[in-house]
């Protein structure tokens, strides 16, 4: 589906990515792994089109994206659900998810809405309420739930698990499970190593901007290095 | 005499209890853990304590003076700062001049606030950094920035609100080893995080709450086999 090659990108004169490239498999779940700063978020962004890359390409379905517009990447299924979750914390919850809706017809967004919260039955209770007072979780599935208002093709999760309680953690890697079997292909950036892994079919290591290491989900998780590195064992 | 004393703090937001009947108390040199589920009421108990909110009832003393009604600012300067769990660097400014502004609390002078500020950039690891655009750090670094940031006030209690978001479990121990210098400086630490090994680990104490109240409050290792705390938080097998 997503094809990666030879990514290069910076801020102003920091190169953050040297060579970046990887495979995301139409129907799975791939985890991008590694320290902070390593370039995980650069490449979402990268891959949104929020930021220009210096160098490679990226194709999905045969077709090169790099270079277009972020409007244009969101209208071909390619959606980011950004770390710390970006809700507009003065809007209601249901007009947050609306605004996810944006570059979509009108027609098939009430049927979305409803997907939705059947998946968050609680995002649902607190449709009317100003998404600035939901706990951390409940905005986190307000976040996620934007993202499916895109309808998207494949569902980019930077951190979901990003301060939430231990409990709602097993819960929201629950859901994402719940979206992947909907049929959203899903690529996802976690801290939480142990459990991104076992989730997903395959994993990429970056590391100062480069992919080092990849494999499926289980090599990965028995992986001394890896271990060592990111699992803290 | 503790060097925090909290008591019957509450807050209502319209029906909604916060956090209601709180009490607990901080002695110097101590690192408290304050744990619970998302919207157990944590950061508010962080906002009720550093001014960012007015309790509606309840009482906060620090070294036995009375904080309640007093604005932020006038907080910091009585020996109290915060970080942010969704982190608030000025970012358009340096990481050095951010650290640096918040040294010209204490110091008036731009040559001594600035050496300050690299000495605490240097004690967070971050030194190499200190030209960039604060808003261009991984999210990991922003949170180390904020620690800088808050230090840079000479606290005598520091809080901290999930500084180990975003980083991986091999970047917590480090992490870890910060907090304990942090408290062999003789700063005392409260801090929340869902990072339970980092709980365990570095806490001489741990406060759990959950729907506002405080349902445990002891031991780290006496706290996670509490009932009440694997049920709310925990979950079975969590650790």
């Amino acid at each position: 589906m997503l094809k990666v090659d030879h990514l290069q990108a910076a801020y102003g004169k920091v190169q953050t990515l040297w060579e970046v490239g990887f495979e995301v498999p139409n129907g799975e779940i791939v985890a991008l792994l590694g320290a902070n700063g390593a370039g995980k978020t650069t490449t979402l962004k990268v891959l949104s089109g929020l930021l220009r890359p210096q160098a490679g390409s990226i194709m999905l379905h045969g077709e090169r994206i790099d270079g277009c517009s972020p409007m244009e990447i969101v209208r071909r299924g390619i959606i980011q659900v950004p770390e710390g979750r970006a809700l507009f914390p003065e809007m209601s919850v249901i007009d947050n998810l609306l605004m996810g809706a944006y570059a979509t017809p009108k027609a098939g967004r009430g049927m979305r809405l409803e997907q939705i919260f059947g998946i968050f039955p609680r995002v649902k209770e607190r449709r009317k309420q100003l998404a600035g007072t939901l706990s951390g979780g409940e905005q986190q599935m307000v976040a996620i739930g934007r993202g499916l208002m895109a309808d998207p093709k494949l569902l980019m999760l930077d951190e979901p698990s990003l301060g939430l309680a231990p409990l709602m953690v097993e819960e929201v890697f629950g859901v994402i499970k719940e979206i992947n079997a909907s049929g959203v292909t899903v690529l996802l950036v976690e801290q939480n190593t142990q459990h991104a892994l076992s989730l997903s079919s395959r994993g990429y290591v970056l590391e100062a901007g480069r992919v080092v290491l990849s494999g499926s989900g289980h090599e990965l998780l028995a992986n001394a290095d890896v271990r060592k590195a990111y699992l803290g064992l | 005499m503790a060097l925090l004393e909290v008591s019957r703090l509450s807050k209502h937001f319209g029906g909604l209890r916060a956090v209601s009947g709180l009490s607990f108390e901080l002695r110097e040199g101590e690192i408290l853990g304050l744990i619970g589920p998302n919207g157990a009421g944590k950061t508010t108990v962080f906002n009720l304590i550093t001014g960012f909110i007015a309790p509606s009832a309840g009482q906060v003393l620090l070294e036995g003076k009375n904080l309640v009604g007093l604005k932020p600012h006038a907080i910091v300067r009585k020996g109290i700062a915060r970080t942010f769990q969704i982190v608030r660097p000025f970012r358009k400014l340096t990481v050095l001049e951010n650290v640096t502004l918040a040294a010209f609390l204490h110091e008036r002078s731009r040559p001594k606030a600035e050496a300050k500020a690299e000495r605490l950039l240097d004690r967070v690891h971050l030194s190499a950094r200190s030209g960039a655009d604060a808003g261009d750090l991984p999210l990991g670094e922003q949170k180390r920035l904020e620690i800088a940031r808050a230090l840079a006030t000479d606290p005598k209690l520091l809080f901290l609100d999930e500084p180990m978001g975003g980083i991986n479990p091999t970047e917590v121990e480090a992490a870890c080893e910060l907090v304990e210098k942090i408290r062999q400086d003789g700063i005392t630490v409260i801090l929340v995080e869902h990072h339970m090994r980092a709980i365990m680990k570095i806490s001489d104490r741990v406060v759990v709450m959950n729907h506002g109240v405080k349902i445990a409050d002891g031991p780290p290792r006496d706290v996670v086999q509490n009932r009440d705390v694997v049920v709310a938080y925990l979950g079975e097998g969590a650790i």
